[in-house]
């Protein structure tokens, strides 16, 4: 991306600094305007759309700070210069601080000023193009949540539907033996929606975003929820859950759906990877900065070869179709970056046929936080 | 099947959709009225008067469900008929970790595929809460 002719604004409540910058930044091939003080200057701002602002520092009303932070706020990627005396470097760096990106000592020479502007400029244009490629992949993004969600997800949907509609008896009587068959469709399609769903959520995974939303969590309470949520599971399975926890363990900040996700998924896996009167211990803790989250189990283990690739994508411990859990290799993927959107890690440990334990720490929230 | 008396209007562009959650209502002894886009559903809303619509979020357009709400709710004679949103979004995913966004608030959004008796029950509670 270029621009075609950049357009710099000069805010400076000297007459001769106006000038004189307007001459040598014209002669340089920019467009320039200029304002005798600040709130015109914010007024022209709106007005001219400039790509590169020079701001002095030392103005009489609105100071350069102001500006200089309102204009911050309106658009960060205009990029800002400001022009100070050699008595306020020390401001200068302050105003770099609040997102100036280089400064002009007073007094300057021409080539100096055109050297500082034309760098500014051509981070102007880095900006702009850096802009421009999150904005197409955004929207690549967005497509793929569109097709993925929708496109492929209707067809199968509708499908399963009918054959919901048929075992249900609403579409006249059925022999027994084709209702098997339509049962082994249902499942067979809905392993697939399944899929697709665990698929996109890794894809479309933003913790950007995520962050945005975190509120403080206690995590006995998302661990009792996961926990209840599995206990039929675990009866079946003739596994017990045991579960530990001190009072009063400090919250952390996060998402409660993706917290209690990253739970029942690592309890599920400790279940069905177990035997039968197997256990699985949630064991709950905090050291002074962190809270720490221990889910083992004594079931059947991880090879250690595997280990180092159990987080990997479509990473299937039993890699054959023949194994006896059914799973994609998502499911660990999917929580190692649900926990690192929150600031944590996790690790593994584990024996073959002894065992396995899933170690997570998340940062705890301060007590000076806590009111937010 | 014992007839409720009550009209359920279906608006959706899919019509295998429509066929199945239809047949679901019936069994159940609701009557069906069917449309297979937006402009044809709020035809229907007009002339047929239903007690519920289940309403499909995206049709034609990604939004075309969610602007037959959006009249629905601006019509006196509508506004308070109960909606269900339905939708293949995969509401589990993404979505979910979201706070939903003002134009799909609705009461009742259910996912597609929606087991028969979801479907029924939702069915039934939004016409309680009318």
């Amino acid at each position: 991306m270029s621009l075609q002719k950049p357009r710099i604004l000069v805010i400076d409540d000297e007459r001769i600094i106006r000038d004189s910058c307007t001459r040598i930044l014209s002669s340089e091939g920019y467009e320039v305007r200029s304002a005798a003080n600040g709130v015109r200057g914010l007024e022209l701002f709106g007005e001219f759309r400039p790509d590169l602002v020079l701001v002095d520092l030392k103005m009489p009303g609105k100071s350069g700070m102001e500006v200089l932070e309102e204009i911050e706020r309106a658009d960060p990627n205009v990029v800002k210069i400001v022009i100070t005396g050699y008595a306020t470097v020390s401001s200068a760096v302050d105003s770099m601080k609040r997102g100036a990106y280089d400064f002009i000592p007073k007094p300057y020479t021409p080539d100096e000023i055109s050297l500082i502007v034309s760098r500014g400029v051509e981070r102007r244009r880095l900006l702009l193009e850096s802009e421009a490629l999150r904005a197409e992949r955004e929207k690549t993004r967005g497509n793929m949540i569109s097709l993925v969600s929708h496109e492929l997800r209707a067809p199968l949907a509708a499908a399963v539907q009918y054959l919901d509609v048929i075992l249900a008896g609403m579409a006249g009587e059925v022999p027994p033996d084709v209702i098997d068959m339509v049962e082994r469709c249902n499942m067979r399609l809905r392993e697939l929606l399944d899929l697709l769903s665990r698929w996109l959520s890794l894809a479309t995974f933003d913790p950007v975003r995520i962050a945005e939303h975190f509120e403080n969590i206690d995590l006995t309470d998302v661990a009792g929820k996961s926990l209840d949520a599995l206990r039929s599971l675990a009866e079946e399975k003739k596994v017990r859950l045991i579960s530990q926890a001190p009072r009063g363990l400090p919250s952390v900040k996060g998402s409660q759906v993706l917290l209690e996700e990253i739970f029942t998924n690592l309890v599920s896996n400790a279940i069905k990877y177990n035997r039968e009167g197997g256990w699985v211990k949630v064991a709950l803790d905090s050291n002074d900065q962190q809270v720490l989250v221990e889910i083992s189990d004594n079931g059947i283990g991880i090879p250690e070869e595997h280990l180092p690739r159990v987080f990997d994508e479509f990473y299937r411990v039993n890699g054959r179709r023949t194994a006896p859990v059914k799973g994609w290799g998502l499911g660990l993927s999917i929580v190692k970056r649900m926990v690192e959107a929150h600031g944590g890690t996790i690790d593994v440990e584990s024996r073959f046929a002894k065992g396995t334990t899933f170690t997570v720490t998340f940062p705890m929230v301060i007590e000076s936080q806590r009111e937010t | 099947m014992k007839a409720t008396g009550k009209k359920i209007l279906i608006i959706d562009d899919d019509p295998d959709f429509v066929r199945s959650t239809g047949i679901v209502l019936q069994s159940a002894g609701y009557e069906v009225l069917e449309a297979f886009s937006g402009k044809e559903g709020l035809e229907k809303s007009r002339s047929e008067k239903p007690d519920l619509y289940i309403i499909d979020l995206m049709m034609e357009t990604y939004s075309e469900g969610a602007n037959v709400i959006q009249s629905l709710r601006e019509d006196e004679e509508t506004k308070d008929r109960p909606r269900i949103m339905i939708t293949s979004v995969d509401l589990k995913g993404p979505w979910e970790s979201y706070p939903q966004d003002e134009w799909l608030a609705c009461d009742f959004l259910l996912q597609k595929p929606v087991p028969p008796d979801e479907l029924l029950k939702c069915v039934e509670n939004a016409l309680k809460r009318s």
